[in-house]
């Protein structure tokens, strides 16, 4: 079994298998083109907290089928391990988000969007702005003309 | 990466997608950003066209299926209203492209057979509810939704042909996952009745098609005009010829709380009573619409039901104030009771305050009640030794033993326990 080095953004050198490297597209795809090499893969967007994180997760499900169908991904509830897994802070969840997106793990990006969304669950739109810390940039009439046109929309 | 305040649309859009009617709505107000992901969401989540324009349906189709990128997977709820004909060939155009689809009304189906319908549960297999309307469904396509949507729990039939074959829901399988099962039968009556049961209803066969045996998770059941020979099949009664077996009802629904027969003729106490006996757990009765049940009902379902919680039964002119009161007294859990058009006077039961009367008469007319909420429930209750004492006694002498067997567990709410011991009696 082979061994991947990964360099992160803050220069932390990490060793992990080729399996576990894989489950990341970008990785996998880099390897291909690439090909057998001794030097570590740069990932200028990851630092060390966060990738040590998505290493452990892809660790964790290094041997799950790889799922296709997207109906599949998308119905199928957050399992136990995973539901802890993303028990971190805000911070390090957004990111880890980012770098599941960047490092093109789909299962991992949809496990942690899945948790953002259960966060919003029966939140107001203020309330949703504190977990995202963005500011309201709409001014009163257009909050006003917002709420009007979803009127109609079914509370359900 | 530190603050997340730069969140990217694309993930932004990813988030809210597992996010629920309620949710995207506040996701609208929050920022332009969260707006502009949520706002098309909410438009496309929910197609429910209520345009008289027959073109609006067919440009729907056709926005959905062309659109690019594909909005058909944000579309959870489609319902193209009645002005719209439904057609095999759209439909199987249609149906790749909403693959999230969880509630589907046919509404103007006529035309609409197993050829598309049978492929309808593979492309849709997140279908919770379908209404099929009268469309010509059989056992195929049922079938095809017993393997392919493992959520389906609502189905509403209506139907104006007699294409249903009699064994048209084998294909949902023994036991069948339905919880929830509305038939709307309007147009069987007449036929019914002309034909005798030839053809589609045949003699004694076991395989009819509206035989529920085997619903073992139904929980509600809600019948429109449903034919005299399903009714009798349905509720069996203990001499007729059907019903000489009580255990026919005893097992025939075994989850069901929630019951509604409208407009279904000739229901009468002699049929209700042995099924609510073998349905302790029903926590609804609606019927209403044509009215032939007594006092007999309600008693059942005082002795049977004691955990009743909701009553409607508007239109059945035999229903007598006593019987409503002994309803009232002796289950405990009722909330509301319906009985517009029973004409029970207004007068007979004082307890109901006027928000309960139907005051749209002349004043020569007589005022009748309309319903029984909560507070009236509760006065009836409370008034109970006064009213037995002043002016009932004559009317309750058949239901003095019940009655004492209230007053001893007024303080104690051990009726369960005596009903039980009931039915274990008998």
């Amino acid at each position: 079994m082979s061994n991947v080095r990964l360099l992160s953004s803050d220069n932390e050198e990490f060793v992990v298998q080729k399996e576990v490297a894989e489950r990341s597209v970008l990785i996998k795809n880099m390897l291909e083109d690439v090909g057998e090499t001794d030097s570590a893969i740069p990932l200028p967007n990851v630092t060390a907290k966060v990738l040590k994180k998505v290493i452990e997760w892809c660790d964790h499900h290094s041997s799950d089928p790889v799922t296709t169908d997207e109906t599949e991904r998308r119905t199928t509830d957050i399992d136990e391990w995973d539901q802890k897994f993303m028990e971190v802070d805000q911070e390090t969840l957004f990111d880890i988000i980012l770098a599941a997106n960047y490092l093109d793990i789909k299962p991992l990006l949809d496990v942690g969007c899945k948790t953002v969304a259960n966060m919003i669950k029966g939140k107001t739109a203020e309330e949703i702005r504190k977990i995202f810390n963005i500011v309201n940039d709409f001014t009163p009439e257009e909050e006003a003309q917002i709420r009007k046109e979803n009127e109609w929309a079914e509370d359900r | 990466m530190t603050a997340p305040s730069f969140l990217p649309t694309e993930i932004v859009s990813l988030i809210i997608q597992h996010a629920d009617a309620q949710d995207l709505k506040a996701c609208t107000l929050v920022n332009k950003q969260f707006c502009t992901v949520a706002q098309p969401l909410i438009l496309w989540r929910t197609i429910h066209l209520k345009r008289k324009n027959k073109r609006a349906g067919y440009q729907m189709i056709n926005q959905i299926v062309t659109a690019h990128p594909s909005v058909g997977h944000h579309i959870r709820h489609l319902d193209l209203g009645s002005s719209y004909t439904w057609k095999d060939d759209a439909l199987l155009l249609l149906m790749p492209h909403v693959r999230l689809l969880e509630t589907l009304i046919l509404r103007n189906a006529e035309q609409l057979t197993d050829v598309s319908l049978e492929h309808l549960p593979r492309h849709c297999p997140e279908l919770r509810s379908l209404d099929v309307g009268n469309s010509r469904i059989t056992t195929i396509s049922f079938d095809a939704l017993r393997q392919f949507c493992p959520h389906l729990w609502q189905l509403t039939l209506g139907t104006t042909t007699k294409d249903l074959a009699a064994d048209a829901f084998v294909g949902l399988g023994s036991p069948c996952r339905l919880k929830a099962l509305v038939l709307n039968l309007e147009h069987y009556e007449d036929d019914d009745d002309e034909d005798g049961g030839g053809g589609f209803f045949e003699e004694d066969d076991p395989a009819d098609p509206f035989c529920l045996t085997g619903f073992h998770h139904l929980t509600h059941l809600t019948i429109h005009h449903g034919p005299m020979r399903m009714l009798e099949r349905l509720f069996p009664t203990y001499d007729g010829d059907d019903g000489d077996d009580p255990a026919v009802a005893r097992f025939a629904l075994p989850a069901l709380t929630h019951l509604t027969l409208y407009d279904c003729p000739n229901v009468v106490d002699e049929m209700l009573v042995p099924f609510l006996e073998t349905h302790p757990d029903l926590q609804s009765l609606e019927v209403y619409g044509s009215g032939d049940l007594c006092d007999g009902t309600l008693e059942a379902i005082a002795e049977f039901i004691p955990n009743i919680r909701n009553v409607r039964i508007d239109d059945n002119i035999n229903i007598t104030h006593h019987g409503l009161r002994q309803l009232v007294r002796r289950c405990r859990l009722l909330t509301t009771v319906s009985c517009a058009n029973t004409e029970i006077n207004a007068e007979e039961i004082p307890e109901a305050g006027e928000h309960c009367l139907n005051l749209m008469v002349s004043e020569d007319e007589d005022i009748y009640l309309e319903w029984l909420d909560e507070d009236a429930i509760d006065t009836i209750r409370k008034d109970k030794p006064e009213d037995e004492v002043n002016s009932n006694n004559n009317n309750d002498a058949d239901a003095d033993d019940d009655d004492n067997n209230d007053y001893g567990s007024d303080d104690g709410y051990d009726d369960d326990d005596e009903f039980d011991d009931d039915d274990d009696d008998e």
